[in-house]
């Protein structure tokens, strides 16, 4: 009898191979409709024989218990129990979430970052964050415009190259962004719909059915923007310094517990090659339009808050404007021959998050001076006021750093007059 | 020095509400820890402690200071090179250099010899 693939192997016997991006996996299903699916999704990368070495050997298995009403299933992966016992609808996201594990285990030849990864212009961007920060959604809404696609899940940074690589899973979709992947026009993979424990109803958008070559190969990294959705409110973009997005861009990195101090040295690397933007996303219409913006915009110090700028096409490189005036060159000459502007020291102590942790994700708070748009909390006693992050004022008494840290403005060698 | 000692007593950075003393300005730096990287970028700093997997931003004026934790160099000398770079009076340099130390060595980046 021939099986679902129309091959005459039995499921049991069957094993499905594919090469995701650089990731074998193979496949065993007791499940038929999870093997159709995967092959469905997954039939551009399906080879014939397992890679020699490497290789994610993922398995569903029957549990068979006569008391069950329903039958349930077990994933493994290399061998290891992955999770509880899923039901029929649960187990395609589950086998998902199984290989994603697995490759934050075995594939330690990347370092690798909880992020979305879009390309644009030859240009690599990194959408980095926590689960629930609309990194997919954000993906799909970029696909939908002509980007080409990484991953959904992982940044996989090669150390040697520093250049992300494509991991190209389907993009997972949540329940609540349905009705805007409707919006997009973006096909739903199988036109399924599954469901993922706590999280909920998900589908999948291939990003093959997208578009012809929308896998991006190997690519630089020349944007890392760390998004978080609001709902209801508008996009903005705000610039943050290269040091600070080394810092979250770590907390992002799922496997730095194995590089040890090499991660953020390899990490410190790409962000001095990159531009470093915090997003608060709004409408996924107006949030892509001004991601694209960033492409059309002088990039050091680029600060937009307006989702005004049109697709950008790739045959119009940004251009900086080239001419310096006669005022900033005496500025430099004054620079080079005074004093600097004495600012207080700023120490701000962070611990990285393990981003993949539920619930988690880039935990910030904005430093002294900082805005503050509302979304995250100044750092330790800093206040928001005005939107710039600020100490209260010392009373009279108090310990000062500065005249502006008193409520009377005067500082008198480090005491509130 | 009175913060310093103050840390070791195990006060964290409580010791910063008492105004510094202008006395200790002749005590060396303590080390810098030899294990805790220093990644500059555009003028930050950011430190990252392998031991704590802490990291910790560091500005320009904050990391000119953390370098000068050498062991050797006085804190006068590090708020008087201070008062050379910026427009900023020595009392107020030595009180900020004072109070980095402190902080430093609240958060483990200093070699106080304590570890056994």
């Amino acid at each position: 009898m021939n099986n679902i693939l129309g091959e005459s192997k039995s499921i049991e016997d069957q094993c499905l191979h594919f090469k995701i991006g650089a990731i074998p996996v193979s496949l065993q299903s007791e499940l038929p409709e999870v093997l159709e699916d995967f092959a469905g999704i997954y039939r551009e990368y399906r080879v014939h024989l397992p890679a020699p070495q490497q290789t994610i050997r993922m398995e569903v298995r029957s549990v068979r218990r006569p008391l069950l009403r329903r039958r349930r299933y077990r994933i493994y992966g290399d061998g290891e129990e992955i999770g509880a016992e899923r039901q029929r609808e649960e187990v395609f996201p589950f086998l998902e979430f199984g290989i994603n594990s697995r490759v934050i285990t075995t594939r330690c030849d990347y370092l690798q970052i909880h992020a979305a990864t879009m390309v644009r212009c030859g240009k690599g961007f990194i959408f980095a964050g926590g689960s629930g920060y609309g990194k997919s959604t954000l993906a799909a809404g970029l696909l939908s415009l002509g980007w080409r696609y990484l991953s959904d899940e992982f940044a996989l940074i090669d150390p040697a190259t520093l250049y992300a690589h494509p991991f190209p899973k389907a993009v997972c979709v949540k329940a609540g962004a349905f009705d805007i992947i409707q919006r997009l026009g973006l096909p739903f993979a199988r036109r399924r719909v599954y469901v993922k424990g706590m999280k909920g109803r998900v589908g999948y958008i291939n990003p093959c059915d997208v578009g012809p070559n929308t896998v991006a190969g190997p690519t630089a990294i020349r944007f890392i923007v760390f998004p978080k959705y609001t709902e209801g409110g508008r996009p903005r973009l705000y610039p943050i310094s290269r040091a600070r997005a080394l810092i979250d861009l770590t907390g992002c990195a799922l496997n730095r517990h194995v590089y040890g101090d090499r991660a953020p040295a390899i990490l410190a690397e790409v962000v001095r090659g990159a531009e470093c933007f915090r997003l608060e996303a709004g409408p996924i219409d107006d949030t892509c339009k001004l991601i694209e913006s960033l492409l059309s915009e002088p990039q050091e110090g680029a600060a937009q808050s307006e989702p005004t700028a049109k697709a950008k096409t790739c045959d119009t490189p940004a251009s900086k404007p080239q001419h310096r005036s006669v005022s900033s060159s005496r500025r430099n000459f004054l620079r080079r021959t005074a004093k600097l502007a004495y600012v207080a020291p700023v120490v701000l102590a962070l611990k990285p998050q393990q981003a993949f942790a539920a619930g988690s994700g880039v935990q910030s708070c904005y430093p002294g001076g900082h805005a503050c748009p509302g979304l995250e909390p100044c750092c330790g006693e800093l206040a928001c006021n005005d939107g710039v992050c600020t100490n209260p004022c010392v009373e009279a008494g108090g310990l000062c750093f500065t005249d502006s840290d008193c409520c009377s403005a005067d500082c008198d060698l480090g005491v509130c007059k | 020095m009175t913060l310093l000692k103050q840390q070791e007593n195990g006060t964290g950075m409580r010791a910063l509400a008492t105004p510094p003393s202008w006395t200790d300005a002749e005590i060396p730096m303590p080390l810098r820890r030899n294990e805790v990287r220093d990644y500059r970028i555009d003028g930050e700093s950011v430190l990252f402690d392998p031991r704590s997997h802490k990291m910790y931003l560091l500005n320009q004026t904050a990391l000119a200071v953390f370098r000068c934790c050498d062991g050797q160099t006085t804190m006068r000398e590090v708020a008087e090179s201070l008062t050379k770079t910026y427009r900023v009076v020595f009392e107020t340099a030595l009180d900020h250099v004072e109070q980095l130390v402190a902080l430093f060595a609240a958060s483990q980046l200093l070699d106080l010899g304590t570890d056994s």
